[in-house]
């Protein structure tokens, strides 16, 4: 029972710290400019669509992942990794429709400071996943995925973020001298 | 269908995408989107673009039957 109070309470200060860290960073990536996002009518709609293909991503996803357990009797991650690959995937979705068509960076803001973010959290994921690894902890649990395999999550959405953005990138720099006048 | 009317207004002004995607508020991909008839705007982006451009709607986006 102490065990388990310790737990909880580890648990609830290491979410805590989470958000800490969360503010410090979205304050620093909001500091320079008035603080509201600004889109415009395009951009709106277009995150719209967004977070609808994201919305239909997580239903398939929870559906997926029922007809596994409930269906199946396939256990292949614990509940704390289950919803966090799910809000992951949804994010990718998002992020990815609206990265692609120029509907993730607000107008009053730089793209540089998310890049510059992205890589930050990729990095910091990928150390702390290796360094769970090195100190002979393990990410699977009774053959299940536990809450330590989650870090390499957020590095695969992270990567696969950075690499839609970096292709977006290219193919706006190679038509950008046409679009002008 | 692409908008080459905007596309001359714009260059008879000799404004860039960005430049007049900057006096009406919003993005230049969204200016760019509007000339290559990939996004229908609003009636009141048309506006400000016209005003922007001093042209009427008629001029930039009125379809001939």
């Amino acid at each position: 029972m102490e065990q388990s109070g310790m737990y909880h309470l580890g648990f609830i200060l290491g979410m805590a710290t989470v958000l800490a860290i969360a503010a410090v960073v979205v304050y620093f990536v909001r500091r320079g400019r008035n603080g509201k996002c600004e889109y415009d009518e395009r951009q709106e709609l277009i995150r719209g669509r967004g977070f609808k293909a994201a919305f239909y991503t997580q239903i398939g996803y929870l559906v997926a992942n029922l007809l596994l357990y409930g269906g199946a009797g396939i256990e292949w991650a614990d509940g704390v990794t289950q919803n966090g690959i799910g809000i992951c995937l949804s994010v990718t979705v998002f992020a990815a429709i609206c990265i692609c068509q120029d509907a993730y960076f607000p107008l009053n803001q730089k793209p540089k400071r998310y890049l510059l973010l992205f890589a930050g959290l990729t990095i910091l994921n990928f150390a702390i996943g290796m360094m769970n690894l090195s100190d002979g902890r393990r990410m699977w649990t009774n053959g299940m995925l536990n809450f330590r395999s989650m870090n390499f999550v957020c590095v695969g959405m992270f990567v696969v973020l950075f690499l839609v953005l970096a292709i977006r990138a290219i193919c706006s720099t190679g038509s950008a001298g046409e679009e002008s006048v | 269908m692409k908008n080459l009317r905007l596309k001359a207004a714009r260059a008879v002004q000799d404004l860039s995408q960005q430049e007049l995607a900057d006096r009406v508020g919003v993005s230049r991909q969204t200016i760019n989107a509007i000339e290559k008839g990939d996004y229908n705007p609003t009636i009141h982006l048309c506006v400000d673009i016209c005003r922007t451009l001093n042209c009427t709607l008629n001029d930039l986006f009125w379809e001939e039957a």
